[in-house]
């Protein structure tokens, strides 16, 4: 694989339309960095009735490396509705982090297609949901070619009446050997009433590849929040720590330290004090 | 010397199981006393309920501090009146950076907030000290750590906070011979007139660099025998038999 030859750091696009159609082309043999915020129009009023819309693209071309934050921030009332699509030609190497935050009802769907042998797409989905809110992240990984590699990774925190719905599929096709594919699921449930269903499947119509999908569910860690007590910190501000901590392993993978601040202050999570 | 802290017969239980049995056990300012003991004799019980863990419940008996009855407060609340456990197994917590944990617990129980350039030379010293690299900070806390940097993580939380009364639940267990070294030189210098200290361990070889006024024995939930620092060393020879069967003949 050749050296990607450019560094293009577009970071912080921040679009506010009820229809967001973006699609982002890193070019082969380049290095790309980018935040998609998207947020509504102080200007519309939020509704179910008219969904929010969002289709966005990513190709990222031959030899080329991009990592990517598409950042649902929308408003409670909103229904919002995202097809997302990653297409990685040959040892195009991606990591893509999706927040949903926000919006009464939220669905993303992300379609992964690795067309090309080298290829590689990493994926930290994080959905945030309160009070009744329902969201929900269909992924699905397709591997067509020889020797690539997805890793799908997904962490829910519902609370309140929230409900969450997370599907993996793996789908490893004829011919595509030496594939690695894994999927791992990671929900904290901070309510009696708050739902998580999570459904990581696998279809591997081939032998000689590497899988592993995994789902885990748990409430917060009272031994973690002892421990945080046991040094002064209050109840309350003990399982804000816990409840960022939790977002932040999945954030803290961004590399690009602007994009990661702006997503961890719209958040509202903990600044961080050493760099 | 002033009394710091008292356990004045305390009885405990966890669910069903009663755990200690009328512990009684005074600590003079300045005062270091080891409690040592067979596994499963209710230290680490003693530890918890000491700092407040909520599924220990206190059936009776008081716990003082400075003269106020703290059995009631929550772990929080110990913690801002300076007490401190060095827990034996650190809990870890990933995604929670040791800087910031470090910051908001500086926060929480010295009541004020350092400028984050005060912090930062601050930890450097306490880092240098404990021969722990700066790398630490970023790391999520205790995610990962080795049995030896979990230890000199307490401790150096221990000498950030500056208790009143530190109660050290096996901190030398875990730790290579330097490490050892490292650690109980930084508990030896913290010691002071107007502090105290409870170190909770099986072995001699801690006791050697902080060496305790009084040493007690624990078996079945309570303290079965007190003596002073030689008491550690008999029991170094000669084990826990001759105390118990003591305690039969008297019982």
């Amino acid at each position: 694989m050749k050296e990607p030859v450019l560094f293009k750091n577009q970071s912080a696009l921040i679009l506010e339309s009820e229809k967001l159609t973006e699609q982002f082309v890193c070019e082969a043999g380049t290095r790309s960095s980018r935040l998609t915020e998207w947020v509504m129009p102080a200007t519309t009023p939020a509704t179910l009735e008219q969904p929010l819309l969002a289709k966005w693209v990513l190709l990222a071309k031959e030899d080329s490396e991009v990592e990517y934050v598409f950042f649902q921030n929308l408003p409670e009332g909103a229904r919002a509705l995202a097809h997302l699509e990653v297409r990685a030609k040959k040892n195009a190497k991606v990591k893509l982090t999706i927040i949903q935050n926000g919006a009464t009802h939220n669905h993303v769907e992300l379609n992964v297609h690795l067309e090309a042998p080298g290829a590689e797409v990493e994926v930290r989905g994080v959905q945030n949901a309160i009070g009744a809110q329902k969201h929900s992240l269909t992924v699905h990984a397709l591997h067509s070619q020889p020797h690539t590699r997805s890793d799908l990774n997904a962490w829910c925190i519902a609370r309140d009446q929230s409900q969450i719905i997370f599907n993996g599929l793996v789908t490893i096709e004829k011919g595509a050997h030496h594939t690695e594919a894994y999927q791992k699921n990671k929900n904290l449930i901070l309510s009696d009433k708050a739902t998580v269903d999570s459904f990581p499947k696998l279809f591997i119509a081939n032998d000689d590849v590497k899988c592993a999908h995994g789902s885990s569910t748990s409430t917060l860690d009272p031994n973690q929040a002892l421990y945080l007590e046991s040094r002064g910190i209050s109840g309350e501000a003990a399982e804000k720590m816990l409840i960022d901590g939790f977002i932040n392993q999945a954030l803290n993978w961004v590399q690009d330290q602007e994009i990661l601040n702006t997503v961890k202050k719209t958040l509202q999570l903990s600044e961080e004090v050493w760099s | 010397m002033s009394t710091l802290f008292e356990i004045q017969d305390l009885h405990v239980k966890v669910g069903d199981k009663k755990v200690l049995n009328g512990v009684n056990l005074k600590v003079n300012r300045g005062e270091v006393h080891a409690i040592m003991g067979r596994n499963g004799t209710g230290k680490t019980s003693l530890a918890y309920t000491l700092m407040g863990h909520p599924g220990y419940e206190v059936l009776s008996g008081k716990i003082l501090l400075d003269g106020e009855d703290i059995t009631a407060c929550k772990p929080e609340e110990r913690a801002r009146k300076r007490m401190f456990l060095a827990f034996q197994y650190p809990v870890a917590i990933p995604g929670v950076s040791v800087a910031s944990f470090l910051r908001a617990t500086l926060k929480a129980v010295r009541g004020t907030e350092l400028q984050p350039s005060q912090f930062r030379t601050l930890i450097k010293e306490e880092l240098k000290r404990l021969d722990v690299p700066e790398s630490f900070m970023t790391r999520s806390l205790n995610d990962g750590f080795s049995g030896g940097e979990k230890k000199r993580l307490e401790t150096l939380q221990l000498r950030l906070l500056q208790p009143k009364l530190a109660i050290l639940d096996e901190t030398d267990s875990g730790l290579d011979i330097d490490a050892l070294r490292v650690v109980s030189e930084n508990l030896q210098t913290y010691r002071g007139p107007e502090r105290g200290m409870i170190v909770i361990t099986h072995y001699q070889r801690m006791l050697n660099y902080i060496k305790p006024d009084q040493v007690h024995v624990f078996g079945d939930g309570r303290i079965l025998q007190s003596g002073g620092s030689e008491l550690a060393l008999k029991l170094e020879e000669q084990g826990y038999d001759w105390v118990e069967k003591l305690n039969e003949k008297v019982n």
